[in-house]
C-alpha cells in the first residue's frame, strides 16, 4: 500500500530516507565513542543540552508539549514549512551548515541532536589562523584575508549581505594572538594561508576576497595556488591599488616637493618625470630602471617610519600626506599591543613585488587612484593581469566602503559577480 | 450514505481553463477532466467533520495504522478526513468506489493511481493545512499543487535567505513592508507546487527561481521557469483563499 505524499518528494528516490524512530541508544553512543579528548560524562552533558535546545524549538514551532526524543517531527505535526523552519533555527543557534532535507533524514530530536554534535565539532579540525564567519551555506566557500590590522572584522559585516547560503572564513594574521610571530613576507604569509584554506577546503576551484591590504595576500595566494595546479573560479579585491615598488618610489619622490601635512601639489615636471619612470617601469620589467627603482625603495632608510600617511594613502593611494612618522596613524588607530602587528603587514606589504597572474581578476573600486596611478581605473593591478580584468564601482571611500548602507551595495556587487562564476550554483 | 451529498455540501469545485492548445488531453474519466482544463477541489475540515463517521470507513487498513501514529488526536482526524475525502473525488473520475481505490507509487515518488489501465492519464496533487485541504486534478500532464497558511510566525528573513534566490528575495525587499509575508508564502507556495509539478527534491527549491516571472498580481498563465539547468514551461495558477491562505498550482505541459 502507498500512502500519500502530501508534500514534494524528498530525495531522487522520492521518499526520504528516514532514521530509524526508536533507536532508543544508537545515535547519541556511537558519536560518544568516535570522540577523543572528551568523557564520555562530558559529551552526554552536550547532547543533553542540544536535545534540551531542539526540545524547545520543537514546542515552540509545533504548538505541542511532551515530546520524546524518538518522537517523529512529522507525525508530531510538522510539515514542510515546519520542517524548513525547525532547519533553518538549527543552523542559526550552532552556526552549522546542514542540506535542505536534514529534517526529514533526521525527523527525530535525538539524531537531530547527534547530527549537531558532530558538525559542530567539524570545526576543530581548521587551521589555526581561519576565522569561521558563516559556515551555513551549500554555496562554495568565499575565503577572505585580513588587511593591516590583521583582523576579519570587515567580512563579518560583508558577510551579513551576503546569501545566507554564502559560507565565509577569514584568515586572520599571524601575530594576532599574543604567542605569534608575524610573518616576514607576502610570500611566506600566502603559504601558511593555503595551507589554513585547504583544512576548509581540500581542492579547488577557490573563491578569493581580499580588501585593502588584504588584497595584496590572495593575489600572492592567488599566484601560488595556480602554481601549485590549483583552479581559482573568483579572485576579487576590495579598494586597493597595486603594491608596486615604483609606486613607493614615486611617492618617496612627490614627497622631496613638499614639507607640510596637507595633501600636495606636485610640480607638473615631477608629475610626468615619475609617470614616465612608472610606466617604463611596468612596461620594462626586466630592463634597469626597473631594479634601480626597486633597490631604492628598499634601500631607503627607515621608509615605512618616514613617510608618513593613513592607511588609504599607503595602500591605496587615495591620498598623499606628508609630514611626522607613521607612527602617529598606528596610534590614532591601533592600540599598542597591535601596532607591532600591523607595522609587520605593512612592512611586508610595502617589500612586496607582485608576479604576472595568468588568471582573471574583479576589481571592487571606490574610484581611481588619483596620485598614484591618474587615468588608470584598474589602480595599477592592470600591468599584473593577463587574464580577464573587471573593475566594479563601488559607492563610498576606503574608510566608509563598509557603512551599513554602502556594504550591502558590495555584497551585492560580490554576488552578482559569484553567480556569473563558471559552477558557482 | 451516499457520498454525493459530501461532495455538494463540503465541497467548492473550481475549474481553470488554461485556453491553450498547449495542453491537449485524451480519454477521461466519469468527472470529465477537459483537455487544457484543471479541476481544483477543496473543502474545509470543519464542515467535513460531521461525516467522519462516514470517510473513516473509506481508507485502508494502512492508512488507518498511520493515521493512529500522529501524536496529536486533531492531526488523526484531519488524515482520515483528507484521505477519505480524496478517495470521495479521485473515484468520480475513475469510475471506482472510493474503498476501493488503490495508489501506486510514480517513478518521482508522489503517488498516483492504480486504476488497472483503465483510466492511466488521471493526474492528482494533494496538500492541506490544519483547516483545509485541495486537490488538483488533470488529465495527462503532472500537476503541482501547494496551499499553505500564512502565518505570521514563519521566520520569513532566514528562510528566504537559505532556500530563495537572490532575486526573489531583492523583489521581497522591494515591496512594501506589509506585503511582504504575502510575498514570501506566494514565492514559497509555488516553488513547493513547481518541485511537486516535476518530481524534484527540496533540496532543488532554490533551484526553481520564480523571480523573473512574479509580479504584484496572481499569476494565471504559460510561463517559462529556470528549473537547475534548464528551462520549462509550465502554467501556473495563483488564488487567495479566505482566512489567510494562498494557493499555487502548476501544471507542467511537457509530462
Amino acid at each position: 500500500m502507498i500512502f500519500f505524499i502530501e508534500e514534494i518528494s524528498k530525495n531522487n528516490a522520492g521518499i526520504p530516507p528516514r532514521e530509524e524512530g526508536n533507536k532508543k541508544t544508537g545515535d547519541a553512543c556511537n558519536f560518544i565513542d568516535q570522540q577523543e579528548g572528551m568523557t564520555g560524562q562530558e559529551m552526554l552533558k552536550r547532547l543533553t543540552m542540544t536535545e534540551e535546545k531542539l526540545l524547545q524549538l520543537w514546542e515552540e514551532i509545533l504548538e505541542i508539549h511532551d515530546i520524546s526524543l524518538d518522537d517523529d517531527f512529522f507525525q508530531s505535526g510538522g510539515n514542510s514549512l515546519d520542517a524548513i523552519t525547525l532547519l533553518v533555527r538549527i543552523q542559526r543557534e550552532y552556526q552549522i551548515s546542514l542540506p535542505a532535507d536534514t529534517i526529514y533524514r533526521f525527523p527525530t530530536i535525538r539524531s537531530q541532536a547527534s547530527l549537531i554534535a558532530e558538525n559542530l565539532n567539524k570545526h576543530d579540525n581548521y587551521h589555526r589562523l581561519i576565522v569561521p564567519i558563516n559556515k551555513v551555506g551549500r554555496l562554495p566557500p568565499l575565503f577572505c584575508v585580513h588587511p593591516i590590522d590583521g583582523w576579519i572584522g570587515h567580512y563579518r559585516d560583508l558577510s551579513g549581505f551576503l546569501n545566507r547560503e554564502q559560507p565565509v572564513y577569514g584568515i586572520r594574521a599571524q601575530g594576532w594572538e599574543p604567542t605569534e610571530t608575524p610573518f616576514l613576507s607576502i610570500q611566506e604569509a600566502a603559504r601558511e594561508y593555503i595551507r589554513a584554506i585547504k583544512t576548509v577546503q581540500e581542492t579547488g576551484p577557490y573563491y578569493l576576497l581580499g580588501f585593502s591590504g588584504g588584497a595584496t595576500y590572495v593575489f600572492e595566494i592567488a599566484l601560488q595556488l595556480k602554481k601549485n595546479g590549483d583552479k581559482i573560479n573568483f579572485l576579487a579585491l576590495i579598494d586597493t591599488s597595486a603594491p608596486v615598488p615604483e609606486v613607493r618610489a614615486y611617492k618617496n619622490i612627490t614627497k622631496l616637493f613638499s614639507s607640510s601635512k596637507q595633501p600636495m601639489k606636485i610640480p607638473s615636471f615631477a608629475y610626468h618625470g615619475i609617470k614616465y619612470l612608472k610606466q617604463r617601469s611596468l612596461t620594462h620589467k626586466n630592463g634597469k630602471i626597473y631594479p634601480l627603482l626597486v633597490t631604492l625603495v628598499r634601500t631607503s632608510s627607515g621608509i615605512i617610519d618616514r613617510v608618513s600617511e593613513s592607511e588609504s594613502g599607503t595602500i591605496t593611494g587615495l591620498s598623499v600626506t606628508t609630514g611626522p612618522d607613521v607612527e602617529k596613524y598606528l596610534a590614532s588607530k591601533f592600540p599598542e599591543s597591535q601596532r607591532p602587528l600591523v607595522r609587520s603587514i605593512m612592512k611586508n606589504i610595502w617589500n612586496y613585488t607582485p608576479m604576472d597572474y595568468s588568471g582573471n581578476l574583479i576589481l571592487f573600486s571606490t574610484g581611481e587612484d588619483q596620485v598614484l596611478f591618474p587615468g588608470d581605473p584598474t589602480r595599477g593591478w592592470g600591468a599584473y593581469v593577463k587574464g580577464k580584468l573587471t573593475v566594479i564601482n563601488v559607492p563610498g571611500d576606503h574608510g566608509s566602503l563598509f557603512s551599513s548602507q554602502n556594504c550591502k551595495i558590495l555584497a551585492e556587487k560580490i554576488e552578482e559577480r559569484l553567480l556569473m562564476t563558471d559552477g558557482y550554483q | 450514505m451516499d457520498t454525493s451529498k459530501i461532495v455538494q455540501r463540503c465541497l467548492h469545485h473550481h475549474i481553470l481553463t488554461t485556453g491553450s492548445s498547449e495542453m491537449k488531453g485524451g480519454s477521461s474519466g466519469g468527472q470529465d477532466v477537459s483537455a487544457g482544463s484543471i479541476h481544483i477541489w477543496s473543502a474545509r475540515y470543519s464542515l467535513l467533520e460531521r461525516y467522519y463517521p462516514l470517510l473513516s470507513t473509506l481508507i485502508s487498513p494502512e492508512e488507518t495504522q498511520k493515521a493512529a501514529g500522529f501524536k496529536k488526536p486533531g492531526d488523526t482526524r484531519r488524515y482520515i478526513l483528507r484521505h477519505g475525502i480524496v478517495r470521495v473525488i479521485l473515484g468520480q473520475y475513475i469510475h471506482e468506489d472510493p474503498e476501493e481505490i488503490r495508489f501506486v507509487k510514480a517513478k518521482s515518488g508522489k503517488p498516483d493511481l492504480d486504476s488497472g489501465g483503465k483510466f492511466p492519464d488521471v493526474r492528482f496533487s494533494l496538500s492541506h493545512t490544519d483547516e483545509m485541504v485541495c486537490l488538483g486534478i488533470t488529465r495527462n500532464y503532472e500537476i503541482g499543487l501547494d496551499i499553505v497558511k500564512t502565518n505570521p510566525r514563519t521566520p520569513f528573513s532566514e528562510i528566504e535567505q537559505y532556500l530563495f534566490t537572490p532575486g526573489e528575495r531583492r523583489w521581497i525587499e522591494r515591496t512594501i513592508l506589509e506585503q511582504r509575508s504575502l510575498q514570501f508564502f506566494r514565492i514559497w507556495s509555488l516553488k513547493e507546487a513547481l518541485l511537486k509539478a516535476t518530481g524534484s527534491d527540496v533540496t532543488m527549491m532554490k533551484e526553481a527561481d520564480v523571480s523573473g516571472i512574479i509580479t504584484d498580481t496572481f499569476l494565471n498563465g504559460f510561463y517559462t521557469i529556470h528549473l537547475g539547468k534548464t528551462d520549462i514551461r509550465f502554467f501556473i495558477h495563483e488564488c487567495g483563499c479566505d482566512h489567510g491562505h494562498h494557493c499555487a498550482i502548476a501544471v507542467n505541459p511537457g509530462k
